[in-house]
């Protein structure tokens, strides 16, 4: 699985730097961005790539916390956790929406120990490795000629769980999400002839 | 038996006027925010994304120097409404007032049908007709599952878009005008809710996305990479185009039908 993607929204520069350093010592496992800039933060959340924002909530002139709930919404609909990150007092009604508070004076094991927690159902750390492996080309391989999981996984002679979890894998991997588009990369990659294409 | 689209003004040949479709990436950042005083030049210089946004309110080109207000005083369109899909058009980080009059549904719905028809009967067919001339170009045996890959996403646009206009829009015009009528006994019970619509709001960029994937990372090298390259701009902007107008549909028509919803059973 690819490394877990974090955008840190905060206007100083001193914290920036702070932030920076700190996760770096962890750079294996966590890809972080700056921005505040509210549309590029707006096409991040919209990728649906991002995993984690971590936003000092006075960022914005934001009385009435209109802005937090719309952001809380998004964290909900992109899938991506919530982080505020907090060094001055801030409504606690607020702060309730967020699934993680990380204060200025936390120590960075607490600091790692909070995203760590906030982030755990979300990450398998997995290397990098991009290229599809053979037996996720039978898989690939499978799907394009239109065959269920459960086919594929008595075909393979593994289980189901094993099955879908290498369709998650391909998809990472080839950034390709549907079936008909994993039977094109299967027949440009000759995994399948195109006779094999029937429903053309 | 490929049925040629025949709308099109997919120029014959191609020219250096192709570059203006640059334009039509999105170009990072517009933080302004439009009033009605803000002449309709100055905003479209600003950001080359809301010339859609004025054809899709039925704008047309030619208003010399014109401020909002004024152009929508002349086309009857009502210019609250007007500013504010501008401005959510123009920063995706304008702030939505929480209660919006209900006087914005019908033209809001204008708004989306004309949306939805240049979706269909401009953009897309465009983008087809760019992939036929990519195939053209390239005599590639594997090009052909690109089209059919992108008219079976067309087939899901088109259903996405057709169950809005049968079902969802005549539902909220409906309700309109049953809270119009003063007797709570004449009015229906409401059959549908609108976050039924929501629940099933379906996502229409999957496959948009798995084609870039295709054409930017998995199909071969080809001679010709100008009508690749004008492919993926056009994806990329539908994409991004699509998206804003979900969002029209799920953060300002939804809240305001679900108002509606509530004060029609309150008084029912
Ligand atoms: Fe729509
Ligand atoms: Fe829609």
């Amino acid at each position: 699985m690819d490394k877990l993607r974090i955008l840190v929204v905060e206007h100083s520069e001193i914290i920036r730097q702070g932030i920076f350093s700190i996760l770096r010592s962890q750079s294996y496992k966590y890809e972080i961005r700056f921005s505040d800039q509210a549309r590029d933060i707006n096409d991040q959340i919209r990728s649906g790539k991002l995993d984690l924002m971590l936003l000092n909530p006075s960022t914005y002139f934001d009385p009435k916390g209109e802005r937090i709930r719309l952001l809380r919404q998004d964290a909900i609909n992109f899938g991506f956790k919530l982080v505020a990150l907090v060094y001055a007092y801030f409504d606690e009604q607020l702060l309730l929406l967020f699934d993680e508070i990380i204060y200025i004076n936390d120590e960075e094991e607490k600091i790692f120990s909070k995203l760590e927690k906030v982030v755990e159902t979300a990450v398998q750390l997995q290397d990098d490795d991009v290229t599809v492996s053979q037996r996720e080309m039978d898989v690939i391989r499978l799907v394009a000629l239109g065959k269920s999981n459960r086919e594929i996984a008595e075909e393979l002679f593994i289980s189901v769980h094993t099955v879908i979890s290498h369709r998650k894998n391909i998809t990472n991997k080839l950034g390709i999400k549907s079936v008909s588009g994993l039977t094109i990369y299967a027949v440009i990659n000759k995994l399948i002839g195109a006779e094999d294409f029937s429903k053309s | 038996m490929i049925r040629k689209p025949d709308i099109l003004s997919v120029p014959k040949k191609i020219s250096a006027s192709f570059d203006i479709y640059n334009y039509l990436i999105p170009s990072g950042h517009s933080e302004f925010i439009i009033t009605g005083e803000s002449k309709l030049v100055d905003i479209i210089q600003l950001n080359q994304r809301l010339l859609l946004v004025i054809s899709r309110f039925g704008i047309s080109l030619g208003f010399g120097d014109k401020s909002v207000a004024e152009v929508c005083k002349a086309n009857g369109l009502n210019t609250s409404l007007v500013l504010l899909v501008l401005n959510v058009f123009n920063s995706h980080s304008y702030s939505v007032p929480e209660l919006l009059p209900k006087n914005y549904i019908a033209e809001l719905i204008q708004y989306l049908k004309n949306g939805h028809k240049y979706f269909l009967t401009s953009k897309l067919p465009y983008i087809e007709e760019l992939i036929n001339r990519f195939i053209e170009k390239n005599d590639n045996p594997n090009s052909y599952l690109l089209r059919n890959f992108f008219k079976e996403y067309t087939n899901e646009v088109v259903e996405h878009m057709s169950l809005e206009e049968r079902t969802v829009f005549p539902y909220i015009l409906g309700l309109l005008q049953q809270s119009d009528v003063e007797k709570a006994d004449v009015r229906q019970p409401l059959t549908y809710k609108i976050d039924d619509f929501i629940d099933n709001h379906s996502n229409i960029e999957e496959k948009l996305d798995d084609l870039k994937q295709l054409l930017i990372k998995h199909f071969p090298p080809t001679p010709d990479q100008f009508f690749r390259n004008l492919i993926l701009f056009e994806l990329f902007d539908l994409d991004y185009d699509l998206n804003d107008h979900n969002g029209l549909e799920e953060r300002i028509l939804t809240p305001i039908v679900r108002t509606l919803e509530k004060e029609i059973k309150g008084n029912g």
